[in-house]
């Protein structure tokens, strides 16, 4: 399967898959998940049928991979300042709204891996039926869950918002 | 912050990646894909080659050769069959594994279940390779000592050979050890957690 195929298959997931190694990763570790998760949706392309929609394959694969992840958690101060001095080239520039963001990743950092991946996926617009064939559980649960964990969000989000001010 | 204000936050502009981030990542991975294979089919081509510059001097020996005895000299056909052999498996391998991400059509749940079966599966792997390696020490002890005892190894022999095999199955014994305590196990606590969330 060429890689130029690849490349335009996952083109369109790229800025999801971002946003899920930006709600995973500590900054230091961002750019390395992204490229893990990249390859493991490359890897599990083959075993693709089409039964479902790509979007929510990839999403699968993705979680799959983020949540097993372990980032390297070395020199983390250093590389930290190197991301943050290009984080203009990677994220739509807004100042205001990237503050607000950055609180709002800090937060969901703080959640459990589980409740994260179902905010991800809630924020990403899947339905609670998608969402729950992904995780495995009843539609009801993902309702259940996903009200307590954006409780929780809140919560943790006022909390970084007034840590900061 | 209100959940409108969340999903708002999501869907602005701030929360995109750009066109340039996009083909720098792009262009990242598919770089990796390429030498990642590269480097892998430079070192099995490079082993091949070895391998088969030994076979065919081999090959041309045993059959130029009047003298060879193939009745006496087998073994090194049979060990370079074995190279061989290992060589192929290990690039069939290679190549499953290359184009294998062996949970994309799992839910998370059945993925995190089969992690944790193989995770539990190659720690029961590290400890019955622990408990031969330490079944061995007795037995090569005892190989060892048979063999002076009817005298084919000097005792300078013996200890030589003690303190080679004796460095290498500790060695063995550690590696495994470090894996088993640092990585695998870990590894199975997380995995166990995630579950019960």
């Amino acid at each position: 399967m060429p890689n130029d195929d690849f490349a335009e298959w996952i083109r369109p997931h790229i800025g999801s898959l971002a946003r899920i190694s930006r709600a995973f990763a500590a900054p230091a570790d961002r750019d390395d998940l992204l490229q893990e998760l990249m390859l493991s949706v490359w890897k599990a392309r083959p075993a693709f049928r089409g039964d479902s929609a790509v979007s929510t394959y990839v999403f699968r694969v993705a979680h799959n991979r983020a949540l097993t992840w372990i980032g390297r958690k070395k020199q983390q101060g250093v590389r930290e300042a190197e991301i943050s001095a290009q984080a203009h080239l990677l994220w739509g520039v807004d100042a205001e709204d990237g503050a607000q963001l950055e609180q709002l990743y800090a937060a969901m950092q703080a959640l459990p891996p589980m409740d994260r991946s179902l905010l991800l996926l809630m924020l990403e617009g899947m339905s609670y039926a998608d969402i729950g064939a992904l995780h495995g559980v009843s539609v009801s649960n993902v309702g259940v869950r996903l009200h307590r964990a954006r409780a929780e969000l809140n919560r943790l989000v006022a909390k970084e918002a007034s840590d900061e001010a | 912050m209100k959940p409108e204000d969340i999903d708002r936050l999501w869907q602005s502009p701030a929360n995109r990646i750009t066109q340039k981030a996009e083909d720098i990542m792009l262009d990242k991975v598919l770089k990796n894909i390429r030498r990642s294979r590269r480097g892998f089919h430079i070192f099995t081509g490079y082993v091949a080659a070895v391998l088969g510059g030994i076979s065919f001097v081999a090959g041309y020996t045993a059959v130029k050769r009047e003298s060879f005895d193939w009745g006496q000299e087998w073994g090194v056909f049979a060990l370079l069959g074995l190279c061989w052999c290992v060589l192929i498996l290990i690039r069939v391998q290679h190549r499953r594994h290359e184009r294998a991400f062996p949970y994309g059509h799992m839910n998370l749940s059945d993925a995190l279940a089969a992690m944790q079966a193989a995770n539990a599966l190659t720690r029961l792997r590290l400890k019955v390779m622990g408990v031969g390696l330490l079944v061995a020490v007795p037995l090569m002890g005892a190989g060892l000592w048979q063999l002076q005892a009817v005298g084919k190894m000097s005792a300078q022999n013996v200890m030589q050979f003690a303190m080679l095999a004796g460095g290498a199955l500790s060695l063995s014994v550690l590696v495994n050890l470090v894996r088993y305590f640092r990585v695998h196990m870990p590894e199975a606590k997380r995995l166990q957690q995630l579950r019960s969330e």
